[in-house]
């Protein structure tokens, strides 16, 4: 029995061989490729920050009401018949637009508290982040030799 | 006469630190006035083993300055006086962090900067492999340039691993694993693709062991998108662990894969021969120099060449029984006597 340590590897030989027997199978990489693979850089990541929730959050607050009466169009008799429906349904409708309004107006409530709390969240990530860049600076000082 | 050494930050656990620490070690040993001097000295590194770089002062005519030359550090060393010698562990390319940290990019290029500036300074530059001497001669360098390894302290790794670790994954699955920070430069995303390749066409039973620090976020939810990307299962960041936890891991390896683009030295390639793991490996920067022949080279990152060769080591004894030899006889070059017995001979011309 040959002694291992006297065995000698020849790898170029061995690769040669794989490169045939991918060949031969016409073997073929189809994995994704990692820069197909998408992540969001610092820039992306603060164009979702909150001030774009705020944004929005204003824009909807334009549209809360939701009001029983609406402008009337058309000639003298459709307007006349439109206001006289509109007089008449106001004991059901009346009602519905008020919750409607109120509804909008907490779901906005809910998303400025939603607003402030990623605010200050951002806050403190930042202030992690600003440590985090003080020891990876500390630390790779030392770390370099790879 | 002193011999003093010098780096901006002493931590606990890293090669330029460990280096530093047993270079201080085989001082003592010969009897040397020796003082280690750091810019930040870490938590973790015992009280009395460094001091801090302020309390320096000037050195004498006939001292000897050895500097490790790695990253941007504020202080100018051309003017700290006695005989200069750095040490120079390689600066990471930058553009490899562009996308992930720029604060890390710019720390980078800071480094290089540095390298470039003190290209008239040292008396002599040591250097962990030929790859890291031709940069400093590209760079300009001119004064006498020895490759001297990492001086690894390898009788550390004899201390008892984690018993949890070896009882959980030493089973029939085939273990890869990859030991260093998880930074770009290192290339885990050909790891896991090679490994993902095996897993879908080879043998379903494997894992993949991510062993190091993998605080740059950015670029590890990168990898962890990438793995629920391509559906691969068995991929483990064991995160910050225990030393001994590192030597289970290694004790429970079938192959180590090692895909990175750029290595000054990398030390994990000693540990693995040192755990007789088979090692396959990128023919990148430093990596052919350190391996010296050993182990199994590939030439690009093409996961089916990497995945087969793997495949061949794990199922053929005789070819990884071969290539455990070599990488052995390998090792031998990175003996504690040897580098020791370079060290101070290259001391010595200053003496």
């Amino acid at each position: 029995m040959s002694n291992p340590m006297e065995v000698s590897v020849d790898v170029s030989k061995i690769m040669a061989d794989i490169k045939r027997e991918i060949k031969e199978k016409g073997l073929y990489d189809e994995l994704p490729a990692f820069e197909q693979v998408t992540i969001l850089n610092n820039q992306e990541i603060n164009a979702l920050d909150a001030t774009g929730l705020r944004n929005r959050i204003q824009g909807a607050k334009a549209n809360t009401a939701v009001p029983a009466d609406y402008p009337v169009e058309g000639n003298a008799l459709k307007r006349l018949f439109k206001k006289a429906s509109q007089k008449f349904t106001r004991c059901t409708i009346g009602p519905m637009s008020i919750r409607l309004t109120d509804n909008h107006a907490a779901i906005l409530d809910c998303l400025e508290y939603a607003c402030n709390v990623i605010e200050q969240q951002q806050a403190q990530i930042a202030e992690q982040n600003q440590k985090i860049a003080k020891i990876y600076a500390a630390l790779d000082r030392g770390e370099d030799a790879e | 006469m002193r011999i003093v050494q010098v780096l901006p930050t002493l931590s606990r656990g890293d090669a330029v630190g460990n280096n530093c620490r047993a270079i201080d070690g085989i001082l003592r040993e010969e009897g040397c006035d020796t003082q280690i001097y750091a810019g930040i000295i870490d938590q973790g590194v015992p009280d009395g083993v460094a001091k801090l770089f302020s309390e320096m002062g000037r050195l004498e005519k006939d001292d000897i300055l050895l500097y490790h030359l790695a990253i941007a550090f504020d202080h100018d060393m051309r003017n700290v006086g006695g005989h200069t010698i750095f040490q120079y562990h390689n600066v990471t390319p930058p553009h490899f962090f562009d996308r992930y940290s720029p604060f890390i990019a710019n720390a980078c290029r800071s480094g290089l900067e540095e390298v470039r500036s003190y290209r008239d300074a040292p008396e002599m530059c040591w250097a962990d492999s030929d790859f890291n001497k031709n940069d400093l001669i590209e760079m300009g360098y001119t004064c006498p340039i020895h490759t001297i390894p990492i001086l690894v302290p390898f009788e550390d790794y004899e201390k008892p691993a984690d018993l949890e670790v070896i009882k959980r994954y030493d089973d029939d699955y085939v273990n890869f694993i990859f030991v260093g920070r998880v930074v770009p430069n290192k290339a885990h995303e050909d790891v896991i693709r090679t490994f993902a390749w095996y897993q879908k066409h080879i043998n379903r039973r494997c894992r993949l062991f991510l062993v190091g620090n993998a605080s740059l976020e950015s670029y590890v939810n990168h990898l962890k998108r990438y793995i629920k990307t391509l559906g691969v299962k068995n991929v483990i960041f064991p995160g910050h662990i225990s030393f001994n936890a590192i030597l289970a891991f290694y004790r429970v390896a079938d192959i180590f894969l090692c895909m990175s683009q750029h290595e000054g030295f990398c030390v994990p390639l000693l540990e693995a021969m040192y755990f007789h793991i088979p090692i396959i490996a990128r023919d990148t920067t430093a990596i052919p120099y350190t391996l010296g022949g050993a182990g199994a080279l590939v030439e690009d990152n093409d996961p089916i060449k990497a995945a087969l060769m793997a495949d061949r080591i794990v199922n053929d004894k005789a070819l990884r029984d071969a290539i455990v030899a070599g990488q052995d006889r390998r090792l031998a070059d990175f003996a504690h006597d040897k580098i020791k017995e370079q060290i101070l001979r290259e001391l010595r011309a200053f003496i």
